[in-house]
């Protein structure tokens, strides 16, 4: 019991350097940024209110409980703001404070901002939003609560982050752990209940799908035990990954092994931003501990739990 | 921010319990009264503790796919892509096509893109919208001689004139 104790007490007092926030705060904004980027061409279509799917059928479809576009405007347009303009401004906004989040520049509002509008524009565009947004707005609520600006950042050297505790930082990244944690046994066990995933139907499927052809893999059907081990592989990284990846010895092994299998989704599917987006959470969330030359800050600085 | 660190821990202890309780689909079995529910729903929605993490579990369906088929005035068609080019913008396009295999989502989500296409392409005053389903067959149905078939499931053209407003529910 006093080991399980211990051990308990170490998982959620052990030493975190602040440069593991700093870091996830960075990539967090960095992927918001080109996500931007990306969307830009087709950005009226998916967010307008004449887009592919107009704001009156969205809204009228919606199943989240967001606040869309639709509820800002009929804000704006009582003080004479078109609807266009008040898109161009969110947008225009949602940059800004995705920019003033990257460099650590009043962080907790650029966070805050840059959460709301994110939220608006995602309860705005349900019908085409997929994985890749809700793990987005779930790294950018972290950036919001959690003190971010506390290293790497243009805000590092104010007061405030000077005082943040290293029981908080770790708490932070624990916390972002566990939600990864708590993910991957939930999608794992899910994949384990059906047939697809152990006879190897499941990746050779995905891979024939149109959507998510990205090359010829039919070959595959000739070497069907290929298909069978990824997937019995998917579901094996995806259920232990709570043990593997808290575990010292495995640890290594099973961040790469993981990281491989959103390269492998990203790549082999196309599901680039989705891929990239998981592989940064992954990285943000256990990189300091795997790879502690990146992420332990220079010595002498004092963000690093006792 | 959040007061005490006992306090963070008992935040941050509530926050991974929604989170868990809703991967598990506590939606679906919640023993909470509806409006209960709703009111959790919305933290969670507002949090990202909300979600469902069922990534291609437990299993892949057959996929639908929707092909554009603009027509000018003289009757001349051409296929268009709706996405070309843009790899993200056809992964978010893909996301609705499965709400094209609801019919009644059907109804109001086709004669949107439709809109939308005669907005772009001012040459043509009609567009087919045809929706396929694409059937693979598993790996033992492949090694046996089965090849990817498209099934055809439904056809509607809409002219510009008809689909000048969207079609409310």
């Amino acid at each position: 019991m006093t080991k399980i104790r211990t051990i308990f007490q170490q998982y959620l007092h052990g030493p975190v350097p602040g440069a593991a926030l700093g870091l996830f705060r960075i990539m967090v904004a960095a992927f918001a940024l080109l996500q931007l980027v990306v969307l830009l061409p087709n950005w009226a279509l998916l967010f307008g209110e004449k887009g592919i799917i107009p704001w009156v059928i969205s809204d009228a479809l919606a199943t989240k409980h967001i606040v869309p576009l639709s509820g800002l405007t009929s804000l704006f347009t009582r003080i004479g703001m078109g609807t266009e303009a008040v898109v161009t401004g969110v947008s225009i906004l949602y940059a800004v404070s995705l920019l003033g989040l990257l460099l650590g520049y009043r962080t907790r509002v650029m966070a805050i901002t840059a959460w709301l509008l994110h939220g608006m524009l995602c309860a705005t565009a349900h019908l085409t939003a997929y994985g890749v947004e809700s793990f987005l707005h779930i790294a950018l609520f972290y950036c919001m609560v959690f003190p971010v600006g506390v290293s790497k950042g243009l805000d590092s050297h104010r007061r405030y982050y000077q005082q943040v505790s290293p029981a908080t930082i770790t708490l932070c990244i624990r916390v972002l752990q566990c939600h990864l944690a708590i993910m991957y046994a939930a999608s794992g066990i899910e994949k384990a209940l059906g047939e697809q995933w152990w006879n190897g139907d499941a990746i050779w499927i995905a891979l024939q799908q149109e959507q998510f052809r990205q090359a010829d893999t039919t070959w595959m059907a000739g070497h069907p035990w290929l298909p069978k081990l990824l997937g019995w592989a998917t579901v094996l990284l995806e259920t232990t990954y709570v043990f593997t990846l808290n575990h010292r010895p495995t640890r290594k092994i099973a961040l790469c092994a993981i990281v491989g299998m959103h390269l492998f989704i990203g790549v082999f599917l196309g599901l680039h931003l989705f891929a990239l987006l998981m592989i940064l959470l992954n990285l943000s969330a256990f990189g300091w501990k795997v790879f502690p030359g990146i992420f332990n800050p220079a010595p002498g600085h004092r963000k690093t739990a006792v | 921010m959040f007061g005490s660190i006992r306090f963070r821990y008992l935040l941050a202890g509530v926050h991974l319990l929604m989170v868990a309780l809703y991967a598990g689909h506590f939606i679906e079995w919640s023993p909470l009264p509806g409006k209960a529910t709703t009111a959790l729903t919305t933290i969670g929605d507002y949090t990202g503790s909300s979600n469902i993490y069922s990534f291609f579990a437990p299993g892949l369906s057959n996929q639908p796919y929707v092909v554009y088929v603009l027509r000018s005035p003289d009757g001349k068609e051409k296929k268009y892509d709706f996405a070309a080019g843009n790899a993200e913008f056809a992964n978010r396009l893909n996301n609705i096509y499965g709400y094209y295999a609801i019919p009644e989502s059907r109804d109001i989500i086709a004669p949107c893109l439709a809109r939308t296409l005669l907005n772009q392409q001012r040459d043509f005053d009609a567009v087919k919208v045809v929706m396929v389903i694409q059937y693979i067959p598993n790996l033992k149905e492949y090694a046996a001689g089965e090849r990817t078939q498209w099934h055809f499931w439904f056809e509607k053209v809409f002219a510009r004139d008809s689909t000048a407003k969207p079609v409310l529910p």
